[in-house]
């Protein structure tokens, strides 16, 4: 069955990026949270433009065990 | 151009989501999960047909923001998607949207809606902008 769908998704742009940034990307497990069986798994993305923080991503999938 | 709380913006429909463009995000975002591109897998998966990647969909409500708030005039600082229910081809969506609140440093707080030609709700969402100086 339904495995694992994209349930919300948000980008937070702290600043612009520059032709020629070079890019370092940089994603953590945040959250897991459990509701009727099914598992929401949030995940923290950083990306670096050179040394400065650009943006911010929040992904949330839900994660429905095989039945 | 000034926003207050509660101004609504105007509605944009767009055209419905194909087959065919499904193929082609697949080929530009590098996201080739069957269940976007294979009828037979999404039937097995649970779903009466393929489904319409979640970003392609969520595209639509940033051009819908970017519609009222060019780039020329305004800087996105953030924007959120909640994909509520599946998109499908075939699904045409309108998009609504809502100045909510006036934020410090002139930014301005968004609320949008995508809706298919049935009235779902197919994705919730919010933007910030903020006026370039």
């Amino acid at each position: 069955m339904r495995e694992l769908l994209h349930v919300d998704q948000e980008y937070e742009y702290l600043a612009p990026l520059k032709t020629g940034d070079p890019l370092k990307v940089s994603t953590r497990i945040g959250e897991i949270k459990e509701r009727r069986g099914m598992y929401f798994v949030t995940l923290h993305t950083d990306v670096f433009g050179g040394e400065d923080k650009k943006i911010v991503s929040n992904t949330t999938f839900v994660v429905r065990p095989k039945s | 151009m000034s926003f207050s709380p509660g101004t609504p913006l105007q509605t944009l429909l767009k055209e419905p989501f194909t087959v065919e463009q499904l193929k082609e995000y697949a080929e530009a975002s590098g996201d080739h999960n069957p269940i976007h591109l294979d009828e037979k897998f999404a039937k097995e998966a649970g779903f009466p047909s393929v489904i319409v990647h979640g970003m392609l969909s969520a595209s639509y409500l940033a051009d819908f923001v970017r519609h009222h708030f060019p780039e020329s005039d305004y800087l996105l600082v953030r924007f959120k998607a909640r994909f509520r229910k599946v998109t499908f081809p075939g699904d045409r969506f309108t998009m609504e949207g809502e100045v909510k609140e006036l934020l410090s440093d002139g930014r301005i707080l968004v609320t949008l809606k995508a809706k298919n030609q049935q009235g779902e709700l197919k994705i919730d969402g919010e933007a910030e902008v903020r006026p370039i100086q």
